[in-house]
């Protein structure tokens, strides 16, 4: 392979890996725009559906990267680059290629994964709350992330780094839960301000403009109460509530028995110890009063007999 | 298409009128934020006369006649403090049963820590509960007291009364949950979806901040933005910052509740609905509602969303008592207890039912009928009171 021909396969694999980067960033933040867009199919079922901010957001992060990008893809860019990577040995070169074709695979093998998980929150129906954007959320961790932290350890350590693994991962699954829960949350106080902003839209339309602001007060607290009320009778929400707390405890579950591996190596007792304490004392009360009782009967026994 | 019509000079006008309104406000809240303010809550004297590990029992002192015969057990929730049953002067049934001869107990249930975890619903109410009822029916030289239980206490008081319904004369129960099997509380609904095995075992006992930011989320456009709203409006307000500060005070004074207690309150109440079933068995003995013979009255508000008329008006078809009768009335769950209207008939009310089965002769004057009332207005700082829970 001539110099020429090198550069032209490696202007080419970084065009491609340009291309599919920024394709899969503008796919995704139209899936996930039409998701959230207010006409969307999705938006109307959903009442508390606001307008597509994060769909918003990955747009603006494609276009961003599609600026940043557009230069470097030009091929006088590329091929000033390239040249300069000419100069390096032929052996270092193709170290480098060897190298870089991992990670463009690496990359494309992501981008594939990654795709797959659209498609799976697009089977996911969860009735709204931009639900499918949060089971990708938590696709993308459960598929992605979270087999790293479930290597098995090995060696010495292995139950303690077993359990910093633990905690770790159930933090991040706390905050996948929390997200959406805090999502959850927001909705009414969005959704509320919205219509307290047509109403006040409304009223400066026909002249009807209230001069004290107390009243458009009012009328969002009540606004926002109310829906607050309909979310909180959601199944969505009791789901998504229970989720969290699950969530919640089996993270405080894991951080507890990490300190309690850090504690070991203290002169302080943790809550291990101490539960164990508080159940043999527990227990020894209940059988002092059970006995006590007996006693007592015993007693009042003898002393009817003694009468006799 | 019409230009809008916006009366900017007015609305100017009106922000500039606020602005000035608020810094005058703020202005006089330093007067009375840096002065001496009494918030002060459960002021009644007590003795008191029993101790039983975390448990006290209080003894009001009287400060009336005695015209009830037959002292009453207050028995409040393992949620909170039972100071909402004497929040302040003005605003205490507990001095309001006082001024009517009642001679009242109340049991302190205390701050829970992790050593009693373990402790069940059975050793509250057949241990702590049936220890303190011992010692009342000692020192008086009686054989039945009164009790009154008020939710989380008054479903142990019923409890108790099916399990030991020779100790009870005549039981009350006040905003009291016997029937878990409804929508129309939240409480209801979440507590389904809660997994009480992970949250005991890994909590040891269940938080009481976590309690707190559950009660906050039932309505957080009223008790996390509109109360602080009104409170600044009325910041100036000595009277009304007091009042504030002592609700504050008692709304996040929540003990931890043991673990065992939550566990089985979750289950065995909110999950599968025993106790109306007569299904609930503590300490290996079934409570048959059935065994609850003695006359009860059982109270309760029409606009409780914590405790919903729903969850607590079935009870009186389901014990075996003949006299027996619902008082619904025109309040929430805790303005039950602090309410301008509730401080007026509630206590009254309780002290002549009592004093009509005491068998002692009436000082005062002849039972009238309760009339629901339909009207909802309330004064503002009994409405910021009700509000918080």
């Amino acid at each position: 392979m001539d110099q020429a021909e090198e550069q032209r396969t490696s202007s080419n694999w970084f065009s491609s890996w340009m291309k599919s980067t920024t394709d899969f960033w503008l796919s995704a933040a139209k899936y996930w725009g039409a998701e959230a867009s207010p006409g969307s199919a999705c938006s109307q079922q959903m009442p508390y559906m606001l307008p597509g901010n994060l769909g918003d957001v990955l747009q603006n992060i494609s276009k961003m990267m599609q600026s940043m990008y557009s230069p470097l893809s030009s091929s006088e860019a590329l091929d000033f680059f390239l040249m300069a990577a000419g100069a390096l040995p032929e052996a270092e070169v193709r170290v480098l290629r060897t190298t870089s074709n991992g990670y463009f695979q690496f990359q494309q093998m992501w981008l594939e994964k990654s795709g797959k998980i659209a498609e799976a929150a697009t089977a996911f129906s969860f009735d709204g709350f931009h639900a499918d954007t949060f089971k990708g959320l938590a696709d993308l961790y459960n598929n992605e992330l979270k087999p790293f932290l479930n290597v098995p350890p090995v060696g010495l350590n292995r139950f303690y780094q077993e359990r910093a693994s633990e905690a770790v991962d159930m933090f991040n699954e706390f905050q996948v839960a929390l997200a959406q829960f805090v999502h959850l949350l927001h909705l009414p106080v969005g959704r509320s301000l919205q219509l307290v902003q047509e109403q006040i839209g409304e009223h400066a339309r026909n002249g009807e403009l209230s001069t004290n602001f107390k009243e458009y007060y009012d009328l969002w607290i009540k606004t926002m109460e109310g829906h607050y009320t309909t979310l909180y009778k959601s199944p969505e929400y009791v789901q998504v509530l229970g989720q969290t707390v699950k969530a919640l405890d089996r993270y405080k579950g894991a951080e507890a028995r990490l300190l309690m591996d850090m504690l070991q190596s203290l002169p302080i007792p943790t809550n291990r110890d101490m539960d164990a304490l508080y159940s043999d004392h527990y227990e020894m009360q209940k059988k002092i009063r059970t006995l006590t009782e007996r006693i007592q009967e015993l007693e009042s026994q003898v002393r009817e007999e003694g009468f006799r | 298409m019409s230009t809008p019509r916006i009366p900017v000079d007015l609305i100017l006008e009106k922000t500039a009128e606020s602005v000035a309104k608020s810094q005058e406000k703020v202005l006089k809240s330093k007067d009375v934020l840096l002065g001496a303010l009494d918030t002060s809550i459960a002021t009644t004297p007590y003795e008191v006369v029993y101790k039983e590990s975390r448990v006290k029992l209080k003894h009001y002192l009287p400060i009336a006649e005695s015209r009830v015969r037959t002292p009453l057990l207050m028995v409040y929730a393992l949620v909170n403090r039972e100071t909402m049953l004497d929040l302040q002067p003005g605003r205490s049934l507990v001095q309001n049963l006082l001024k009517e001869g009642v001679d009242v107990y109340m049991i302190d249930w205390g701050y829970p820590t992790r050593k009693d975890r373990f402790q069940t619903i059975d050793d509250h109410v057949n241990g702590f509960l049936n220890n303190i009822v011992d010692f009342i029916r000692q020192r008086h030289g009686i054989p039945k007291i009164n009790i009154m239980g008020a939710c989380m206490g008054g479903t142990f008081s019923i409890m108790y009364s099916a399990l030991h319904p020779q100790k009870v004369k005549n039981l009350i129960t006040i905003v009291t949950q016997s029937n878990f099997d409804t929508d129309k509380s939240l409480l209801n609904i979440w507590a389904k979806a809660i997994d009480p095995d992970l949250v005991v075992d890994t909590h040891g006992n269940l938080p009481g901040d976590a309690l707190n930011v559950g009660f906050l989320l039932l309505n957080p456009a009223r008790l996390i933005v509109d109360k602080y709203v009104g409170y600044f409006e009325n910041i100036d307000d000595k009277a009304f910052v007091e009042n504030f500060i002592r609700m504050e005070k008692w709304i996040f004074d929540s003990p931890d509740v043991p673990g065992e207690v939550f566990r089985q309150f979750i289950k065995d109440f909110f999950q599968k609905n025993l106790l109306i079933q007569n299904k609930m068995e503590l300490g290996g003995k079934r409570v048959d509602l059935g065994n609850i013979t003695m006359p009860v009255i059982n109270i309760y508000g029409r606009f409780d969303h914590l405790v919903p008329p729903e969850a607590c008006e079935i009870l009186i078809s389901k014990i075996g008592s003949r006299d027996k009768e619902n008082l619904c009335i025109d309040t929430g769950h805790i303005g039950i207890f602090v309410s301008g209207k509730s401080q007026k008939e509630l206590a009254p009310r309780m002290a002549r039912w009592l004093g009509d089965r005491d068998g002692v002769e009436q000082k005062y004057a002849a039972p009238r009928r309760t009339r629901p009332n339909t009207r909802r207005t309330r004064p503002k700082i009994a409405r910021s009171l009700s509000l918080a829970r």
